[in-house]
């Protein structure tokens, strides 16, 4: 459990600064074409760019995740795993997001570490790093993530979508619905069940009821609350937020407000049940505002949504509210960090084992 | 007792080197020589190399993440701690590693 928890940390350590360069990359385009209205072919390039850097993020959390088990030898196979975590290989398959990378991640590191341990003879055994363990291990991982994640993520897709679509023929459910779809993307930040919920929302796009662009709005809050929420706590009450946390607090509302819920990471790994939680509250709150009040809009995501919205007051609100939501309860609910100064060896619970 | 040491958290920013600082302060009021590595968001500062290792009595690790150019440390006793451990209790860590080398 311990190395699954530091794979996590390790992963998440390689892939922030990606995540902050589409994450700004994004903002920066998406508000100079916005806001001062610029039609450039060279903005419409770099924005796709920076989407194709948040396609590669599963697959870098994949290696480094495979990197922190098993070292060098699982980059290979952990990059590739979580790129088919991203883009799927099997039409009927979906993404799994960050999870798929994880999961990837963890198996190419347990693999390469079996196959590290094969016995062969000295005298090809500069085969066995440069071609045996990568062909081996990636093509294992190949076949893992391709077929069975992929296939299970793909029924559990189905079968949740065919659940949300019937819902949505149902008008006394809508806020339901949008409260669902919220706390979908919340509670992964980046993984499938948030993947599931954009999915349907882009299945219901075209809909000539509106439909599309109220669950959009609705999943406004799922994706935004989570890492300003986090972001904003972190400054409200400093004491319950270690210096790392505090120190992520500009990187996590900036890349909230352009719609990327990846910066929550971090909080939620160290406090999972307290941070995602509180989030989730919020987020569900916020999308049952949205499709309470009717709200549509066909923005992509973060604040560029709001402009182009059916009321931008009262999107901005509905976010707003489930903002500080979430904030205020994980300003309560977090306990201190404690800053004890332990100083003799009896009180230090620790056993000295050498490696 | 000569120590070599790598302090590495996740986001690299801010314990990373409060560890560093502190498993230094630790070592100077106890008496030990001790040089720290720190594999931070900006890689590797105050890389230790091979003679450091050849030199040293123990080497600590206090990180969270895996770390790079980890085979330096196979043929040193190595210690591996939360960075916390580090941060909060640099002395005590030090004198349990002291006892447990003598008690080897």
């Amino acid at each position: 459990m311990k190395s699954i928890k530091k794979a996590l940390m390790t992963g998440v350590s390689y892939m922030l600064p990606f995540i902050v360069v589409a994450g700004l990359c994004i903002a920066i385009t998406g508000i100079i074409t916005t806001y001062f209205h610029v039609e450039s072919e060279a903005l419409t390039l770099l924005n796709g760019f920076a989407w194709t850097i948040m396609g590669l993020i599963p697959a870098i959390f994949g290696a480094y995740c495979a990197y922190s088990i098993a070292d060098k030898p699982g980059i290979c196979a952990g990059f590739l795993g979580g790129y088919i975590a991203a883009f799927p290989i099997l039409e009927t398959t979906k993404a799994s997001g960050f999870l798929g990378g994880l999961i990837a991640g963890i198996i190419a590191g347990y693999l390469v570490i079996l196959l590290k341990k094969l016995p062969f003879p000295k005298v090809i055994d500069s085969l066995k790093s440069t071609i045996v363990i990568p062909l081996v291990s990636t093509l294992i991982i190949y076949f893992i993530m391709a077929y069975p994640i992929g296939i299970v993520i793909g029924g559990l897709n189905n079968a949740i979508i065919n659940g949300l679509l019937a819902m949505s023929s149902n008008q006394m459910l809508a806020w339901l619905l949008g409260a669902i779809l919220s706390v979908m993307v919340a509670i992964d930040m980046g993984g499938p069940l948030g993947k599931i919920a954009i999915t349907f929302v882009f299945a219901v796009w075209s809909d000539p009821s509106g439909l599309g662009f109220m669950v959009n709005a609705a999943v406004f809050p799922g994706i935004m609350v989570p890492p300003l929420a986090a972001g904003l706590a972190a400054y409200l009450a400093p004491k319950k937020f270690t210096s790392s946390e505090k120190k992520n607090a500009p990187t996590a509302i900036i890349t909230g407000l352009v719609g990327i819920g990846e910066a929550t990471l971090p909080y939620a790994f160290r406090d999972p049940i307290r941070v995602i939680g509180c989030n989730v509250i919020g987020a569900g709150i916020g999308g049952a505002l949205m499709m309470v009040f009717k709200l549509q809009t066909p923005g992509v995501s973060g604040i560029i949504g709001i402009p182009p919205a059916s009321n931008p007051l009262l999107f901005t609100l509905c976010i707003l509210i489930g903002v500080v939501i979430s904030t205020v309860l994980l300003v309560i609910v977090k306990k201190p960090v404690s800053d004890d100064y332990v100083q003799t060896e009896e009180e230090l619970d620790l056993e000295i084992k050498f490696d | 007792m000569k120590i070599v040491a790598v302090t590495a958290c996740p986001t690299g920013v801010a314990h990373t080197y409060m560890a560093k600082q502190a498993l230094e302060d630790a070592a100077a009021k106890l008496g030990h020589g001790i040089k720290v590595e720190t594999q931070g968001a900006i890689g590797i500062e105050n890389e230790i190399t091979r003679a450091d290792i050849a030199a040293a009595d123990v080497a600590i690790l206090a990180v969270e993440v895996g770390i790079a150019q980890s085979e330096r440390f196979k043929n040193i006793k190595t210690v591996n701690v939360p960075v916390n451990t580090a941060i909060k209790s640099p002395e005590a860590l030090l004198r349990k590693v002291e006892e447990a080398l003598k008690n080897r």
